[in-house]
């Protein structure tokens, strides 16, 4: 161009400055929020993956904090197990010595350990009863008569004592993952310890009944099995949610730093950003002032 | 007769100085006026008999290239029309929520995820239950204020366009008057570059605001014309008229709700597409309210699948009346197969009395509400609206249904579900989309569990297990799953989650924003280059002026020497004459 109008170049000028002036701002909250932009607008195309990271990520969250709820209940459960298993070792040295004559006291002794034994199956955590199914808020033991008559020799599987439901508890820990972790006082191991307990609480003690205690013995063992198993059950359970809360725990830091990818802003860039912006500014400044002070007039 | 030659001469060359200067010193005045253009002054010698007699004026004009003129009016309308895109579509945005926020509606949407995932954890907790019911609040809240904004803006659209067609109307009366002012003045000889220049500003201001075609007649009028051919001004104005709508809501729509720009009573608003008022109509039929659908999609899907799930469910204790949502006309007839169950249970979630009922034993709706009042305990009827109402006689007992193998009316829906008795969303737009209002207002009454289906189940069972937490799972599920949306707005149709599909629309809104800023930032930057590029052709520039007023001040001072000389001389003459 070969001339200009004064009106139109200090218009430009002047509109120039404001367009740099809005970017050394839009720099200037970029450096003091960290963020590339408050609202959405400023990212864009960029906001779904965003918002779908930030989803993921909460969601994995929550995973992680009912798994570790979900592990302790499964602690208790296997703790429980363990003592019903010492509790079970107890009764069988107390078989054996009622076996070989000494049984003066087998059913006071026996009735204490069903006792226990119950107590064991009632085990709660956070006031829910862990070993009833879903009917959390029922004891899902009970041994008196009724509901649970005494057992006598030769004995039949028997759940009268149960009081909960048989829903199996499980877990979902991913996404894609669900884990059962429920054990039920109805299971065999439980009706046959209980059986047991009961047989030895009720035999005859003066004479001894063989054959009722010989039939404790064998359901003991059985009952042992069988409890050992749902401890082994139990851990591998709590393992699956332990492997998973690990699996999860490494993606929220994969996915936190996705996210601070597109919401962040490096602070070193916008702050050298900022500084020259700032100082395109003064220049402009500079020469709009000097541009100004040229005039003819001063001259004639 | 030299001196008298001479003297006009030099006459001549004051006159003409005394106009050049006036020009230049009007030139000055005016030299930060938008729009005025530079007046020059073409001098030519004056001839009597083949002798140079003096200087005249020949001509005022200022150097205006019509192309460029017709580059800036163009660029002028599309700057205004993506402007207005891009203000209207950042407030959009904003309202969606700040990048590091965690309420926005796709957050929303997995925070009631979260919180059913540990309802399924822990059934039985009145905590979780109130946290649950509070999540699905915001949800709905949250539609609701994007919703409103959205209505809000189309409100302010529909406002604006009311005044940009009253600014326009003063713009097109302008031109007329200029139009008269003009051609009277040109008939006469008499100069009109500056009313021009006017007129060529309020030519502009009609371009803002929409797009248009213009040209000059031989006799020195503009006719304007919109850009499908209806006449703005010809050989007078034809302002538009539009009334605007009031409070605009998501049900109105265009035609039909609002009223048409009109010229003379003929429809002008289809073939209005550029500037500001193109853009605000724009926003007010397509752009929002595709937002707007694309938000009634997604609260109309959430409530449908949560609904039926919920509808599944008991909550503990039971609950003491169900009302149905669904109206239907009693003594219409009932389409069902299948049985239901309805059982009334008691605080520790044992069953009072059950009863099943086959449902295609009865002919009519009214049959069934009868069927149902039979049982002792429960009380069953129509209300006005003929919302069937079903409640418990007995405080301490509470109602609880299981669909089991029902399927009523043309979608086979659970009879629960049908009727809508234990809805979780009350509405089914993203503007009218409530959680039940007295399941808001007491968590207790979200139903968590599922009255049992055991065929025997009798008076004394256990009707619902306080640890039961399937229909929080399946609520889980179905925000965890691909759900099928149809197309709305400008999201196709597709298959995926709830909280997916709400980071689309987010997604969509940012994006379209942030086009629109784009795009006005690139088509502001080519206005402002074509209005500098006249400004610097046509435009005052006023180093130029005060050079030229020094050149005149000596030119005036010459004419006036040489005046003043032959006056002196004429004198002298006189002198020796007389003496």
């Amino acid at each position: 161009m070969t001339r200009i109008s004064t009106y139109g170049q200090m218009s430009t000028s002047l509109a120039s400055i404001l367009r740099v002036q809005s970017e050394a701002y839009k720099a200037q909250m970029q450096t003091s929020t960290g963020l590339k932009s408050e609202t959405f607008q400023g990212i864009g195309t960029d906001t779904g993956r965003l918002l779908d990271l930030e989803n993921q990520l909460a969601r994995s969250l929550e995973y992680v904090n009912q798994g570790e709820i979900v592990s302790s209940r499964i602690s208790m459960m296997y703790d429980a197990a363990g003592n019903m298993v010492d509790l079970l070792s107890e009764y069988q040295s107390l078989l054996s010595s009622a076996i070989s004559g000494n049984s003066a006291d087998l059913n006071y002794q026996s009735q204490l350990l069903l006792d226990s034994f119950a107590d064991l199956a009632n085990t709660r955590l956070s006031g829910r009863y862990l070993f009833a199914g879903d009917m959390t808020d029922t004891m899902p033991v009970n041994v008196e008569d009724p509901p649970y008559a005494a057992q006598s020799y030769p004995s039949m599987a028997n759940t009268d004592y149960y009081q909960g439901d048989n829903a199996a508890a499980t877990f979902k820990a991913s996404d894609s993952k669900t884990i059962d972790y429920g054990v039920t006082a109805d299971e065999a191991g439980f009706e046959q310890a209980i059986r047991a307990l009961s047989l030895g609480a009720n035999a005859s003690e003066d004479p001894v009944d063989e054959d009722a205690l010989t039939e404790a013995y064998d359901l003991v063992n059985s009952a042992i099995d069988t409890l050992l198993v749902t401890q082994t059950k139990l851990s591998s359970a709590s393992s699956a949610i332990d492997w998973e809360l690990d699996v999860q725990i490494g993606m929220q830091v994969r996915l936190e730093a996705l996210a601070s990818d597109i919401q962040e802003v490096d602070v070193a860039e916008a702050m050298t950003r900022m500084e020259t912006l700032q100082t395109q500014l003064e220049a402009s400044y500079s020469a709009i002032s000097r541009i100004n002070e040229m005039n003819l007039l001063d001259f004639l | 007769m030299d001196f008298r030659i001479a003297q006009n001469a030099a006459l001549s060359g004051l006159l003409v100085t005394e106009t050049r200067t006036a020009v230049a010193s009007t030139n000055i005045a005016n030299a930060d006026v938008a729009g005025y253009t530079a007046k020059t002054t073409t001098v030519a010698t004056t001839y009597a008999g083949g002798r140079a007699t003096g200087v005249d004026l020949t001509g005022i004009s200022s150097y205006v290239d019509e192309n460029l003129v017709k580059s800036m009016i163009e660029a002028a309308t599309d700057a205004s029309y993506t402007e207005q895109l891009a203000d209207y579509l950042e407030s959009l945005t904003d309202a969606v929520g700040g990048t590091d926020s965690d309420s926005t509606l796709a957050n929303r949407v997995t925070e009631l995820q979260t919180a059913l995932e540990a309802l399924a954890v822990t059934p039985e907790s009145e905590s979780q239950k109130y946290l649950v019911v509070e999540a699905a609040v915001a949800v709905a809240e949250e539609l609701n204020a994007l919703s409103e904004k959205v209505q809000t803006l189309r409100t302010n659209a529909d406002e604006q366009i009311a005044i940009a067609v009253d600014e326009l109307n003063e713009a097109l009366e302008k031109i007329d008057v200029l139009n008269q002012q003009i051609a009277g003045n040109q008939a006469l000889g008499i100069d009109t570059l500056d009313l021009e220049d006017s007129r060529r500003v309020a030519l502009g201001t009609v371009a803002e605001k929409l797009d248009v075609t213009y040209f000059t007649t031989s006799s020195g009028e503009l006719h304007v014309y919109t850009a499908s051919g209806q006449p703005l001004v010809d050989s007078r104005d034809h302002p538009l008229e539009y009334t605007a709508a009031g409070v605009v809501t998501a049900n109105m729509s265009y035609p039909g709700d609002f009223a048409e720009i009109t010229l003379f009573g003929n429809t002008v608003t289809t073939g209005i597409s550029g500037g500001e008022i193109g853009a605000l109509l724009e926003l007010r039929d397509e752009i929002l309210p595709a937002v707007q659908e694309e938000l009634d999609a997604l609260a109309s899907t959430l409530s449908h699948e949560l609904n039926t799930i919920h509808n599944q469910g008991t909550a503990i204790p039971g609950a003491a009346s169900l009302t149905a949502t669904t109206s239907v006309d009693p003594a219409d007839t009932l389409s069902a197969t299948g049985t239901m169950r309805i059982a009334l249970i008691d605080s520790d979630g044992d069953v009072d009395t059950v009863v099943d009922l086959d449902l295609s034993t009865y002919a009519t709706y009214q049959d069934l509400a009868d069927d149902i009042n039979a049982v002792p305990g429960i009380s069953a009827s129509f209300d006005a609206e003929g919302r069937l109402v079903i409640s418990s006689d007995d405080a301490s007992l509470g109602l609880a249904i299981n669909e089991m193998d029902s399927a009523v009316g043309a979608e086979s829906e659970g009879i629960s579900s049908f009727f809508g008795l234990n809805d979780l969303f009350d509405g089914s737009s993203a503007s009218t989309l409530r959680v039940r209002t007295d399941l808001a207002s007491d968590s207790n009454l979200l139903a968590v569990a599922t009255l049992s289906s055991d065929a025997g189940l009798a008076a004394g069972d256990t009707a619902v297990a306080l640890g039961d937490g399937s229909i929080a799972d399946s609520l889980e599920e179905v925000l965890a799953s691909s759900v099928d949306f149809v197309g709305a707005g400008s999201l196709p149709a597709a298959s995926t989650t709830l909280a997916e599909y709400s980071s689309d629309i987010l997604s969509d809104i940012a994006t379209r924003a942030s086009v629109a800023e784009s795009e006005a930032e690139v088509k502001q930057s080519v206005a402002e280059d074509l209005s500098a590029a006249f400004s610097n052709e046509t435009g005052v520039n006023l180093d130029e002026e005060t050079a030229r007023l020094a050149e005149l001040e000596n030119l005036y001072a010459a004419y006036s020497h040489v005046f003043q000389i032959i006056q002196e001389m004429f004198e002298s003459l006189l002198e020796a004459a007389s003496a």
